[in-house]
């Protein structure tokens, strides 16, 4: 009985690693937010 | 390459290599050699799913999407740990409860047989493919930076895996998976350190971020929603989670690993590794692209990165090749004060205007190649690594990142034939030819059909040289199949009412519309997943509810 318990709470842990990653990743892009024109970064996505 | 980087080449090979075939001896079963006896340790499985997934292409690509479109492709790894959680959940204790050797036996016991060879037969044809593509795509780098001859080199490499895979099954495969990653992990940190060293002095990694933002390189993640943005975070999510879902939970090249481990508990705490390890992985690979970016906006860089092209265009097109290398040689002639300005304002003045050169330059060859080159590939972006790898490196590093590459490709190939091979012989062979299966032992089977796949990859390879973009057909192939079998597996987990009669024809009906979609509409790939999966789902509970329920309640009993 006890198993699917302790299983719910290690899913919820990746959970919230996957939460903690994402905050990490957007707080890199602020700080080092885009600071030219988009036309540039357009062009050379392509 | 110089001695050392043969040496260290064909060192890191053999040890792999030899270590895989010493494997054999331990072989004496069927279970053995597809499931490595499920004695595999969690942290194993874990590092094998990942070394799977990560073949060659996608470890140079990588690289080069971070140059060149920067760090929000790790959004696409977002729905990742969603699905672990899910196969985890739903997945792993169905195929523990019925001790199978293949995802697709599974079918067998919750529909018929049909519905199972069906499901097989789908997944041999798409991952037959793709084992091709996966032996072709590093053989066609690799000639095409050292020169070798591109047959040769495929036909050897593919030797080489099917070698000890035959032999040495699916113990090679995870111990041999694990030197490789191993290896391909330690190869980047080592690039990671040369890189910051090849950056001027002064510089560091925040100094080489700030450079790529400028262009917008650091945005990893993004929360507008923009239908024509393929990489963002909620097409991460919810695209990336499909995907996952497929590729994990169906795909038997995957299913495999983690079916070898010692019980549920070690599935489930493999692909939780996995499902953990992935985003930070890949986005330290994206990052090595970036900061190659930052390198580069101080060196003088060719036209394009891929050096065969450029030979070709030299000996073809003469007077165009000269103009487009005098341009390039006064786009950076600046190169110096850039090098050593101090002037933050200026410095990014400079740069921005030497990448807005660099990049009209390089339409200019790209659009070119294609107008009067139309059978080379124009892109150049899978060679942007290999360029700093050939060039930039010092001896014994080169080689070992040529070993870098070959491991990702072998381990990849031979966890796919391991998993042809045992689809092959327990869904296939052991199942509907029982007659023929009894003419050759068990063991025997496995091994026969993990040299049989070998030999049609390295057949298939032959023919990728037909296709333009690899990375384009090997997912187009895998999204005009996994949807079906997906549906399928979403069928047989939560509608408990459908069964065989309606899931079969639901299945058939769902792949034949994915097919028409592909041959007569212009609709873009990554959507066939999600039509087939729910045409698949829909249709076979409308069949359960249309067809007579006696019928049903017969195939049950």
């Amino acid at each position: 009985m006890k198993e699917p318990v302790r299983w719910n709470r290690y899913y919820a842990l990746v959970l919230l690693l996957l939460a903690l990653y994402i905050a990490l990743l957007r707080g890199l892009s602020c700080m080092f937010p885009r600071e030219v024109a988009p036309a540039v970064n357009k062009t050379e996505t392509r | 390459m110089s001695s050392a980087d043969w040496i260290v080449l064909l060192a890191t090979l053999g040890i792999i290599i030899i270590y895989g075939a010493r494997q054999s001896r331990k072989q004496h079963s069927l279970n053995q050699f597809l499931l490595g006896n499920q004695n595999t340790s969690w942290w194993k499985v874990g590092f094998t799913v990942m070394a799977t997934q990560a073949s060659a292409i996608t470890f140079i690509s990588t690289t080069g999407q971070g140059y060149s479109d920067g760090m929000r492709f790790v959004q696409f790894y977002f729905g990742l740990p969603l699905a672990m959680i899910v196969i985890c959940a739903s997945f792993i204790p169905r195929f523990y409860q019925l001790k199978v050797f293949t995802a697709y036996e599974y079918l067998e016991q919750r529909f018929d047989l049909k519905t199972r060879s069906f499901a097989a037969a789908i997944f041999l044809l798409q991952r037959g493919l793709a084992a091709g593509i996966t032996l072709y795509a590093p053989s066609i780098i690799l000639s095409s930076v050292f020169h070798w001859d591109l047959q040769w080199t495929h036909v050897f490499s593919g030797l080489a895996v099917i070698a000890y895979t035959v032999s040495g099954g699916a113990q090679a495969v995870t111990r041999t998976q694990l030197g490789q990653l191993l290896v391909i992990l330690l190869g980047m940190v080592f690039i990671f350190f040369h890189m910051l060293e090849a950056l001027p002095q002064g510089y560091g990694v925040s100094a080489a971020a700030r450079i790529a933002s400028w262009t917008g390189k650091m945005d990893a993640v993004q929360f507008e929603l923009n239908a024509a943005d393929r990489y963002n975070f909620w097409a991460g999510i919810g695209g990336g989670f499909f995907l996952a879902l497929a590729y994990f939970g169906t795909d038997q090249s995957q299913v495999q690993r983690y079916l070898g481990a010692r019980s549920v508990a070690e599935s489930r705490w493999g692909l939780i590794l996995n499902g953990i390890l992935k985003i930070p992985m890949q986005a330290f690979i994206l990052f090595c692209g970036v900061l190659l970016f930052a390198v580069f906006q101080f060196e003088k860089t060719p036209v394009h990165f891929n050096e065969k092209l450029l030979t070709a265009l030299r000996q073809s097109h003469p007077a165009q090749y000269a103009l487009w290398q005098q341009r390039n040689d006064s786009l950076h002639l600046a190169l110096e004060s850039i090098r050593n300005t101090s002037d933050q304002e200026g410095l990014r003045h400079q740069l921005t205007t030497l990448n807005q050169e660099r990049t009209r330059l390089k339409s200019e060859v790209i659009s070119f190649v294609k107008s009067s080159m139309p059978d080379q590939e124009a892109n150049d972006r899978d060679y942007i690594f290999l360029h700093y790898i050939t060039n930039y490196l010092p001896r014994g590093l080169v080689g070992l990142m040529i070993a870098v590459i070959l491991c990702a490709a072998m381990s990849s190939i031979s966890a796919e034939l391991n998993a042809l091979s045992g689809t092959t012989t327990v869904d296939i062979v052991r199942r509907s030819l029982p007659s023929l299966y009894a003419k050759l032992p068990e063991l025997g089977w496995s091994r026969l059909m993990t040299a049989f796949w070998g030999v049609v990859a390295i057949c298939f390879a032959f023919y990728a040289q037909l296709f333009e973009n690899l990375i384009q057909f090997i997912n187009i192939v895998g999204s005009l199949f996994y949807g079906t079998v997906l549906g399928i597996f979403l069928c047989a987990f939560y509608l408990k009412r459908t069964t065989g009669r309606s899931v079969f024809p639901a299945a058939v009906a769902a792949q034949l519309t994915t097919l028409m979609l592909f041959w007569l509409t212009d609709l873009g790939f990554l959507w066939y997943n999600a039509i087939s999966c729910s045409m698949v789902m829909v249709l076979a509970l409308s069949l359960e509810w249309l067809l007579p329920r006696k019928a049903d309640r017969i195939e049950h009993s």
